[in-house]
């Protein structure tokens, strides 16, 4: 599996969509065998997705990320796990060792959400109606 | 009079303006009620917490203004960011700093002041009338712009504007014109890429009696038009290379040749030449005469297309729904949340003239009230990964049938295990099933239901 999560720092970056790095995690067997840093330029989130895409992520573990932004992701197949907060390392432990991608700190006014998908609103547009 | 602490939290809960207090270590000690609005997160949350994770805008970092404030004392007023509030939303936010000190000078904190501009209709009523040359603007690039066009329309030099299509060159051409002496005289604009050679010829520079069979007296050019004035040359790109040897003749001798004339005629006529190509792109490969390049590019004035200045798109729906209303003598009030939050979102390809005809669509299906998202054109991608980002247009069923299968993989096909993590009920989920026409057994999909 391999995770994406924007960082800043050393702590998960406060929003995805204006992140400037990203970590690549890649787990095989319950364990970390790569992780790389890299930078992100691309500015749209149609781009943003689509690097995500490229990248050949599966999950995406990050702070703060808008609706368009997200369904773009999810669109791509990538797993959102949103609302994260604090230093790297601990949210990488949690999800190595608990086996579930869950940290104990989130940003204020979020609770950890996996992203199910696209809301009414954004689905009726997916199917190209309104 | 002296305030107690009570009284002043009490006065700033009232202000529509987002307040908060950071203490030294940047974790926010105050948080008003219009904060608590504009971000999406409440007070109690917020207290305690470093001020990037309840902003989250695009400028934390090393860019972030408040830290500058914090940590030397410089001040930053209306600032424009774009913020994501707790429920997703894009916001374009504009922000103000200043340092807290105490009774002995020592800095013990930073304020830092927000304002939603989505949503701030009636102050941009106000500033509508504040923009100069009829461009309507906030973003830091184009007033850069904007600050040096009266320098640039006191010279004589020809000026190069370079922008994609509908960003609005031949509005800076014109601005350019109604800053400069030559403003008594005429402007006048020639869409170079409209017309073929020989027509364009005639068209610029005129022709004389019996120059050809139809010429039964002469005509004067644009450039005769334009005399003492400016003379605008829109998609200047597509011109030919015969075209382009004599625009650089015009330029260079500030004389030309009707059609048909035996002698030259003297122009007294400022260039202002537009494209929406890469002219110097074009100039590397041939495509475009070098020479007449660096003539017509003396200064070069390049515009941001509008999806690089997205804090704009407000301002500009709302200059567009005054004009509407006057016009067509309507009185749409404005537009709802999800309505400008998906046209924030969108990438415009056509730039401004894109986000006119979007909100004039929506004026022909809109008859009161508020613009909303039913009333938008189809072509509006709010979310949708279009063409543009190279990726393939899906049904929401194969997205769905996709996400499914990921999950039900991931769980080991565990329907039980797989409904808790989609937060259903086991039922909803075999249903879903059945209609995606999902397997049970893990053998993939059924006929009906296809994998990405």
């Amino acid at each position: 599996m391999k995770v994406a999560i924007p960082v800043e720092g050393g702590y998960l970056s406060p929003t995805f969509d204006f992140a400037g790095h990203l970590l690549v995690v890649v787990y095989k067997n319950g364990k970390i065998v790569e992780r790389q840093k890299i930078a992100v330029t691309e500015q749209l989130p149609s781009l943003r997705a689509a690097r995500l895409k490229y990248l050949k992520i599966n999950t995406l573990l990050c702070g703060a990320i808008s609706n368009p932004l997200a369904a773009m992701v999810w669109h791509h197949g990538i797993n959102i796990i949103s609302g994260l907060s604090g230093d790297v390392e601990t949210v990488l432990n949690e999800s190595l060792n608990a086996g579930t991608l869950m940290s104990q700190s989130t940003l204020p006014g979020f609770s950890p959400t996996v992203w199910k998908g696209c809301c009414r609103r954004w689905r009726r547009r997916f199917r190209g109606g309104r | 009079m002296s305030w107690t602490k009570q009284e002043l939290v009490n006065l700033l809960d009232t202000i529509q303006e987002g307040v908060f207090v950071i203490d030294k270590n940047h974790r926010i000690t105050f948080f008003n009620h219009a904060a608590e609005k504009i971000s999406g997160t409440r007070k109690k949350e917020a207290l305690g917490r470093f001020c990037w994770e309840v902003l989250r805008a695009d400028c934390d970092g090393d860019d972030c203004p408040l830290k500058k404030t914090l940590a030397t004392g410089e001040l930053f007023s209306e600032r424009i960011v774009t913020m994501v509030s707790a429920n997703g939303i894009r916001k374009p936010v504009s922000i103000s700093t200043t340092v807290l000190r105490d009774d002995n000078g020592t800095t013990t904190g930073a304020i830092e002041t927000f304002r939603d501009l989505s949503t701030d209709t009636d102050r941009l009523h106000s500033r509508l009338s504040d923009y100069r040359h009829n461009i309507i603007t906030i973003d830091s690039a184009m007033l850069k712009i904007i600050e040096a066009l009266p320098m640039i329309a006191d010279s004589d030099s020809t000026v190069l504007i370079q922008g994609e299509s509908g960003t609005g060159k031949e509005l800076f051409a014109r601005a350019l014109h109604n800053l400069s002496s030559r403003k008594g005289a005429p402007f006048i604009a020639v869409n170079c890429g409209a017309l073929p050679d020989n027509l364009l010829e005639s068209e610029l520079f005129g022709y004389k009696k019996g120059a050809f069979t139809d010429a039964k007296k002469d005509k004067p050019g644009r450039f005769a038009l334009a005399e003492g004035g400016v003379i605008f040359l829109d998609e200047i790109g597509d011109t030919s290379p015969a075209m382009q040897v004599k625009l650089l003749r015009v330029i260079q001798e500030k004389e030309y040749e009707p059609l048909g004339s035996a002698g030259s005629v003297k122009a007294d006529v400022r260039i202002i030449a537009a494209t929406n190509k890469d002219l110097y792109t074009m100039a590397n490969k041939a495509a475009f005469r070098k020479d007449l390049y660096y003539r017509l590019s003396v200064i070069n004035i390049v515009i941001p297309p509008l999806r690089k200045r997205k804090e704009d798109i407000p301002l500009l729906i709302d200059y567009y729904i005054t004009k509407l209303n006057r016009q067509q003598q309507k009185q749409i009030r404005g537009i709802d949340d999800d309505a400008i939050t998906c046209l924030l979102s969108h990438e415009y390809p056509g730039n401004v003239r894109e986000l006119e005809n979007i909100i004039e669509h929506a004026f022909v299906l809109c008859h009161r009230g508020y613009i909303q998202m039913k009333h938008l054109p189809e072509a509006v991608s709010c979310g949708r990964v279009n063409n543009r980002g190279n990726t393939e247009i899906k049904s929401m069923k194969s997205i769905e049938t996709a996400y499914l299968m990921n999950v039900l993989k991931r769980n080991k096909w565990n329907r039980g295990k797989t409904a808790q993590e989609l937060g259903m009920h086991r039922t909803s989920l075999y249903r879903k099933m059945q209609i995606l026409g999902i397997s049970p057994e893990g053998k993939g999909t059924k006929k009906q239901g296809r994998q990405l």
